[in-house]
């Protein structure tokens, strides 16, 4: 019993440890598409915005939306150049999840 | 792991929210009904406190036992949630949350046998009872306080809003207890218990460590300079704002977005009109002190090149808009402003904020 009740503790601080990860902040990248590693689903795109790093890398999910002109497209469309605005959530900065990937035109420079 | 990526949802919906704390912060007199309503509500999606008397009753098989330990919690829960709510009591509403986790890790702990196995000295599980039901009141009083309820027909609208945690209650339990008798029939309840218990536990974990991660993140509050009675108000204190005026240009980089607003208090009003050099994607909205996303209210959204008008804020709490470029080319925004606020406040996309001061007029 006592080592079903110890065994029982370590499991609830292991679950109470991920408490704090729950609290997430929005994030928005704007920049261009420099690789897009499939097998790890990981986005990296140079920002355009100077108080963020110039280089980013953007967990990408099942649940990401990507789309071009309002429609539903794949992660095979994020290829390098392509330039995309994403809504992402994370603790900070080096760390985020994709909630949506716009592929939109570049800036006229 | 699933609890802890299931909380954020579940954390945010709590509390009296939206158009619930929008509706309660109008009211002016006694509203019996739909007060006892909203405690009832708040009672049975109230997952901590459903928490708390699920652990409590959990191990409890004679009716004169649930009935004694049931009328315990009710009495603690009642008489803080009316001093606190009539009387000012105040406390943090993230430590009084942490608390109430604690209650729940309490009551899991006590019900694997914790205190048997691991020391000498268990607390008076009635007192306990009775002790964690004055904070859970506690609670209750402060997400009420929060909204700065009217102080006409207050005393009414809160034994109202009481009776109705009553009948919640009694209704969770009816639930919660004709659960527990079908369990305890299956023959499974004895290996299953420690395990239910255990995530009773990793439950009030996530309650604290989540409710203590608000406590520490929250913004300082504004300097206190006027106290709530002086103004009719059941609520904490608030800001008092002099007569200013703003005029702000704001550029908006390709496809990026910004949020502007002011600090009013409830009551306060401003006069506003803004030009864009091109339409953007606009949502003029509130956000209450203390409030999450879920209690945002929006005034008025769309995609336009400017507006103009006037706004009462309804509530304490941050006025203003949130402007969305949607093309590749800049555009510039130009804001100006007066009313009886104290600060602006320019958030950006980057997670970037940047506070404008505002000229006083003496």
């Amino acid at each position: 019993m006592t080592k079903r009740l110890l065994l029982g503790i370590i499991l609830v601080l292991l679950v109470a440890s991920a408490a704090p990860a729950v609290a997430h902040d929005k994030y928005r990248f704007i920049g261009t598409v420099t690789k897009m590693d499939g097998p790890k689903k990981l986005l990296t795109i140079k920002t355009t915005d100077k108080k963020l790093p110039p280089e980013v890398d953007i967990d990408i999910t099942g649940k990401t939306r990507i789309e071009r002109d309002g429609k539903k497209v794949t992660s095979a469309a994020l290829k390098p150049g392509v330039y995309v605005v994403i809504d992402a959530l994370g603790d900070d900065v080096f760390g985020t999840e994709a909630v949506s990937v716009r592929i939109v035109p570049a800036p006229a420079k | 792991m699933l609890l802890a990526a299931c909380a954020p949802a579940i954390l945010e919906a709590h509390g009296v929210t939206g158009r619930d704390a929008a509706w309660l912060r109008s009211i002016d007199g006694p509203a019996i009904g739909p007060l006892a309503y909203l405690g009832a509500k708040h009672m049975v999606t109230g997952y901590d406190h459903l928490l708390f008397l699920v652990g409590v009753v959990f191990f409890l098989y004679k009716p004169r036992h649930i009935l004694l330990y049931v009328s315990l919690f009710t009495i603690g829960h009642s008489v803080t949630l009316l001093l606190g709510a009539m009387g000012g009591l105040h406390a943090n509403p993230h430590l009084v949350d942490a608390v109430i986790g604690l209650s729940v890790v309490y009551k899991g702990f006590e019900n694997v046998g914790g205190f048997a196995r691991l020391g000498r000295w268990a607390p008076d599980s009635r007192v306990a009872v009775l002790v964690f039901g004055l904070v859970h009141g506690l609670g209750l009083a402060t997400k009420l306080q929060d909204l700065q309820l009217s102080r006409n027909g207050l005393f009414v609208n809160i034994v109202s809003f009481n009776v109705g945690v009553e009948i919640g209650q009694v209704i969770a339990l009816s639930i919660v207890l004709a659960a527990l008798v079908w369990w305890r029939r299956t023959g499974r309840f004895d290996r299953d218990a420690f395990a239910v218990n255990a995530f009773l536990m990793a439950a009030g974990f996530v309650l604290i460590g989540y409710q203590l991660d608000g406590y520490f993140e929250e913004p300082a509050r504004p300097q206190v300079v006027q106290a709530a009675a002086a103004n009719g108000s059941a609520a904490a204190p608030t800001e008092r704002a002099s007569y200013a005026s703003d005029t702000t240009q704001i550029e908006l980089a390709p496809y990026d977005y910004v949020e502007y607003k002011y600090k009013l208090a409830k009551g306060a009003a401003m006069v506003y009109s803004w030009r864009a050099s091109a339409a953007v994607i606009h949502d003029f909205h509130g956000a209450p002190d203390g409030g999450g996303d879920a209690d945002e209210i929006s005034l008025e959204k769309g995609t336009k090149a400017g507006a103009s008008g006037t706004l009462t804020a309804a509530f304490d709490g941050m006025h203003g808009w949130y402007w969305e470029n949607p093309g590749g080319s800049p555009i510039t925004i130009t804001v100006s402003s007066a009313g009886f606020y104290t600060r602006a406040v320019e958030s950006r996309s980057n997670r970037t904020t940047q506070i404008h001061e505002v000229k006083v007029t003496k």
